[in-house]
């Protein structure tokens, strides 16, 4: 008889609830004997409880993994503590008819005077895990597909602008203003679907490239990026003011996108008539810093403030030429590195897009 | 007899190769561009002991068949061959596909670009840099 059997008598309400609990749970010893087990190890396992009390934890697991799970088992021992469920790797566990199910573990130690037990709750995640499987395997696919497409792409507007061209040069003398304005609008049609569809390839190399993190000061990106956009601030005249901007741990060349995007937008959308100003301020929180970037452009309305993020969408379509993926491209490389980009607020008077980054582990 | 210098072009895309000859042609570039189709007679046709090499190959690197990056590779492996510089000319500007075309010796990685005005400046550029620059091992 185990010493625990009276103790498990003497509760029978607690019994009780313990067996309608949705999840498996399972009381060990510190010899690996399971000492008792709810009705919901019956449901993920397929043994009654009756047949796991007295058995060997080993019961319950693959043979591969028996022996790292012994050494695993006696660390844990050692330096009991709680480990919250889906915390580590992901476990399998074997059924009583020899299939293996994805499982998940919440442990708890006991510490009592007849020894130490370890309470374990089990949830079987083997949909859930499949499910994310063929998401993963989706998203591989959809990727492979864009990736395709954006090739592909790029031959067939190779030859359109390459021929349109070549008719404006041979045959220069045959045409007249109009046929070589119309020439010319072909070739700029062309070269901005030639931007849409490197920007779509930047979108899907994104996931397929991955670069390590390294620490990047943001001060230098800035620095290249306003260098990359001399040109244009000179040429619309904008003025610029930023603080000191601190350094993360990122992908250089992203970040750099992405900041040449958000200046590049705020230098674009600004008023008929003035010239655009620009402010660039940094503040944090806890975990994140907040970089915000603030014009005084024509502003997006509200309903537009989620959308613009959106692939092939632009608040005032018809007024800007545009990507239309620059601030999809934004969202995923913030979201690369810890953070988001978010219109905070956007009046006629201007606008500030805000752009969070995790901060460097050990600055919190 | 035509003492012209010669680029070979290796590409599949009959329209590219079409353009290119439009941009040689409409630059008055001093130059014969000699075209072929596939990277398998891209090696067949250096690999002919009787016909004179070209100065400069101009290759493609995703075509059917034999890729560009497997022209390069068998190019290694024969000595005559390997004083030719060979410029690789494509629409991928991965970071991965660069590396791997220096890597298997090409002498110049250049993007395919979309405008034709630009190919012409490339077209002029190499001509200047290859023709009239630089002096070239005699094969």
């Amino acid at each position: 008889m185990s010493p625990y059997s009276r103790l498990i008598q003497d509760h029978g309400l607690t019994i009780a609830v313990f067996d309608s609990l949705p999840h498996g749970v399972l009381v060990v010893d510190q010899d690996g004997t399971i000492v008792l087990a709810n009705s919901g190890m019956e449901r993920i396992f397929g043994y009654t409880p009756k047949e796991l009390v007295g058995s060997s934890l080993e019961l319950l697991i693959p043979e591969s993994s028996r022996s790292s799970h012994r050494k695993l088992r006696s660390n844990y021992l050692n330096s009991p503590e709680e480990r919250i469920m889906g915390s580590g790797r992901e476990l399998n566990g074997r059924r009583k008819d020899g299939e293996e199910i994805a499982i998940e573990i919440g442990l708890n130690p006991v510490l009592r005077s007849e020894g130490a037990l370890v309470v374990a709750s089990v949830v079987d995640v083997s949909r859930r895990r499949k499910t994310e499987r063929e998401l993963a395997s989706l998203h591989a696919d959809l990727q492979q597909l864009t990736y395709g497409i954006s090739h592909e792409l790029k031959a067939p507007l190779r030859s359109i602008s390459g021929f349109v061209q070549v008719l404006a040069e041979r045959y220069s003398d045959s045409l007249d203003d109009k046929a070589h304005d119309f020439i010319q609008r072909s070739v700029n049609a062309v070269e901005r679907l030639q931007n849409q569809v490197n920007q779509l390839l930047s979108l899907t190399e994104m996931d397929v490239e991955t670069r390590p993190f390294h620490e990047v000061s943001l001060n230098r990106v800035l620095a290249q990026a306003l260098d990359v956009l001399k040109p244009s601030i000179e040429r619309v005249d904008a003025s610029l003011t930023f603080s000191e901007l601190p350094s993360v741990r990122g992908d250089e060349a992203q970040l750099l996108q992405l900041f040449l995007h958000l200046l590049t937008n705020a230098l674009k959308y600004h008023r008929k008539g003035e010239k655009p100003q620009l402010e660039i301020a940094t503040t944090e929180t806890e975990t994140h810093w907040i970089i915000c970037f603030k014009d005084r452009g024509e502003g997006i309305a509200q309903e537009d403030w989620e959308r613009v993020f959106k692939v092939f969408e632009r608040a005032n379509a018809n007024k800007q030429p545009g990507g239309g993926i620059g601030l999809a491209l934004c969202r995923r490389i913030a979201l690369r590195h810890g953070g988001h980009v978010w219109v905070e607020s956007s009046t006629p008077e201007g606008s500030e897009i805000r752009l969070s980054i995790g901060k460097i582990a050990d600055e919190h | 007899m035509n003492t012209k210098p010669k680029f070979l072009l290796v590409e599949d895309n009959p329209d590219d190769v079409l353009l290119a000859k439009e941009a040689v042609e409409i630059s008055e570039l001093q130059l014969v561009l000699e075209c072929v189709n596939t990277g398998e007679d891209c090696l067949e046709r250096l690999t002919d002991e009787n016909t004179p090499l070209p100065d400069v190959v101009l290759l493609d690197l995703r075509m059917p068949g034999m890729s560009g990056f497997a022209v390069l590779e068998e190019l290694s492996k024969h000595s005559r061959l390997s004083r030719l510089p060979v410029l690789v000319m494509s629409s991928s500007e991965s970071p991965e596909d660069i590396r791997r075309a220096y890597d298997l010796g090409c002498k110049s990685y250049i993007p395919k670009p979309v405008n034709f005005g630009k190919f012409i400046d490339i077209m002029k550029s190499l001509h200047h840099y290859w023709l009239e620059t630089v002096i070239l091992a005699k094969p």
